[in-house]
């Protein structure tokens, strides 16, 4: 499958929205931020450069879909959602706002583009194995992309889905996680060590590839390679992105805090400012 | 009795697999999807029809319910199998979130309710009226006999929206004549007018609530019978009317007594006519293991014990 935004534009578009991210967060009083920053790249290259969508036909039935698993990364996707003009940018400040279709988890039928109801953790590996089995009974070409959080794979659903789809041969399914290395009482490492993640899909029959997950050019490459292998291969695909939580916010980097994040004034400066940095750097 | 019931019960061998094969003839939008339990859930027969439009999904119910909201999504009708305690009990809060919350097209069908699987109380779906009937938008259904089944399997595929249908499987009681009985979602039927004692039933227990009341009219006592498939959403109307016309309602279901059926009718008439009510089920324990009849007789659903608790029940309201 052709990109369509070229690796750099994505590159870019992420730094982008990380600032819209810290600016959102800053002024609506809080948000999921560590993972929001760490998965951003991620979400960036799926939903920009993979999914083909008709932003003013949501419903369009030959779209890609692309599901959040974890609804607590329901910011970046808005983010990204209101950028391809699913909805005005100008929503996004009433994020969790009371009455505000824009949840602190994202919701199927919130606003147009959010597919599924994540939240409760891996419960949409299987929503995504059933589109993808719809898909092929039906004879329609699309693809699915389910985006996943390390932290849920906790969750024996997970496995359950992961078996499955390799059973079916769900080639029309890709599985993109950010490992992130964090849960919320802490590393994953301490609280439920599920590594070697990518090995285990490589036993549940699925390809991998693991690559740094805040590295658009391995992003991209890693999943040129799978959704092209995917699709010849009749096997589901996972794309394993190891990635830095708060990535690109030097005070974020890799702490436990700010899982769920209020900036202060300074915070959001310095935050803006390393960001800006990034920008002109580009 | 009345005119819809056949004069003498039949047996109807596995009519739900028939049905199911019929309705997949009628329907290309419908696929079956089951776990491990082909035969036991007697989708075998559309499963060697249309393999295409049936998957397995192994011992893996919350997969299943998953992934069955997912082939919602794009216009199917997925029927989800397994016993009665693998689509409700184990998969609760997938069923919660990813088909009630989503108003998903999905229907759950639970093979053996109640006290009718041999396997003990980890295979007796005894919860399963109460839990479904607490999520909102679900459609709960308890047929009493083949004839039911065979004609509420069309009318489900119809109807948008979750619906959970308890299901009975190979030697079937038939006990409605098809040529006069008309199932419809969400409608009770007399089966006796109200009278002093009116029976409220759902499911298996309409037989020995049938002959019940027989019992209790050779004694003398005025006994009028409601029987209800459809738990949620109740004919409120109809139960209405019969408490209106009664002294005493005595609900009877194959399942616990908090939740179900005869909760519901409690509910109901606490807000709108305070009418005496017992409700007849197995209450508030599980049941050991053994055959149908045996655990019916044990824990007082035959039809000699379901009198004999209406009766003395009637006699404390009318001193």
């Amino acid at each position: 499958m052709a990109r369509h935004a070229e690796v750099a534009e994505l590159a870019e578009l992420a730094v982008r929205h990380r600032r819209t991210l810290v600016d959102v967060a800053y002024r609506t009083g809080g948000a999921y931020l560590a993972q929001a920053l760490s998965g951003i790249d991620l979400m960036t290259a799926v939903l920009h450069g993979y999914v083909r969508s008709r932003p003013a036909e949501p419903t369009w039935p030959d779209r890609d879909r692309f599901l959040l698993s974890p609804g607590h990364y329901a910011l970046p996707l808005y983010v990204i959602l209101s950028h391809l003009g699913y909805f005005p940018e100008s929503l996004l400040d009433t994020f969790k706002e009371d009455g505000s279709p824009l949840e602190l988890a994202a919701h199927r039928g919130s606003v147009p583009g959010v597919e599924v109801s994540g939240g409760s953790l891996g419960q949409v590996l299987s929503v995504g194995v059933g589109l993808a089995l719809a898909a092929r009974l039906q004879g329609r070409g699309h693809r699915i992309f389910v985006f996943l959080s390390d932290g849920e794979h906790d969750e024996g659903q997970i496995w359950e889905a992961a078996a499955s789809a390799a059973h079916y041969g769900l080639g029309n399914l890709t599985a993109v996680i950010d490992k992130n290395g964090f849960q919320v009482d802490g590393p994953t490492s301490e609280v439920m060590d599920m590594e070697p993640l990518a090995q285990k899909y490589q036993a549940f029959r699925w390809m991998v590839e693991e690559v740094p997950g805040n590295d658009m050019v391995a992003v991209c490459s890693a999943l040129d390679r799978l959704v092209a292998a995917g699709a010849a291969r009749s096997s589901p695909t996972v794309l394993v992105g190891a990635t830095v939580r708060g990535h690109g916010v030097s005070f974020m980097e890799g702490k436990r805090e700010y899982h769920y994040a209020r900036l202060d004034r300074q915070r959001a400066d310095q935050a803006r400012h390393e960001l800006t940095a990034d920008w002109d750097a580009l | 009795m009345s005119s819809l019931l056949l004069s003498t019960p039949a047996e109807c061998v596995s009519p739900y697999r028939q049905a199911l094969l019929a309705l997949g003839e009628e329907r290309p939008d419908v696929v079956v999807l089951g776990a491990d339990l082909g035969n036991s859930t007697e989708i075998d027969g559309f499963r060697d029809r249309f393999p295409e439009r049936c998957f397995n999904f192994g011992a893996a119910e919350q997969n299943m319910v998953g992934a069955a909201a997912g082939l919602a999504q794009e216009g199917l009708i997925p029927f989800v199998h397994s016993f009665g305690v693998f689509v409700t009990r184990r998969p609760y809060e997938q069923v919660a979130v990813q088909v009630a919350m989503e108003r998903a097209n999905v229907k759950l069908m639970g093979t053996l309710p109640g006290l009718s699987s041999r396997l003990g109380p980890t295979h007796q779906a005894i919860d399963d009226l109460a839990l479904m009937r607490t999520l909102p938008g679900f459609t709960v259904i308890d047929p009493a006999d083949a004839t039911e089944i065979q004609q509420l399997l069309p009318a489900v595929a119809a109807h948008p929206g979750p619906v959970y249908v308890r299901m009975m499987r190979r030697e079937v009681v038939r006990l409605f004549d098809p040529a006069v009985y008309r199932f419809r979602i969400g409608a009770a039927v007399v089966l006796a007018p109200p009278a002093a004692l009116t029976f409220l039933v759902t499911g298996a227990m309409l037989r020995p609530t049938l002959a019940a009341a027989e019992l209790l009219r050779a004694e003398g006592v005025a006994v009028g019978l409601l029987h209800l498939p459809t738990v949620k959403p109740l004919d409120e109307e109809a139960v209405l009317q019969a408490a209106a016309s009664s002294q005493v309602l005595v609900s009877v279901e194959n399942a616990l007594t908090t939740g179900g059926l005869g909760s519901a009718v409690a509910e109901l008439l606490a807000e709108r006519r305070p009418t005496p009510l017992l409700r007849l089920g197995l209450r508030d324990r599980f049941a050991c293991a053994g055959s149908p009849d045996f655990l019916f007789a044990r824990y007082g659903l035959d039809p000699a014990s379901l009198a004999t608790a209406a009766r003395l029940f009637l006699q404390r309201w009318s001193r």
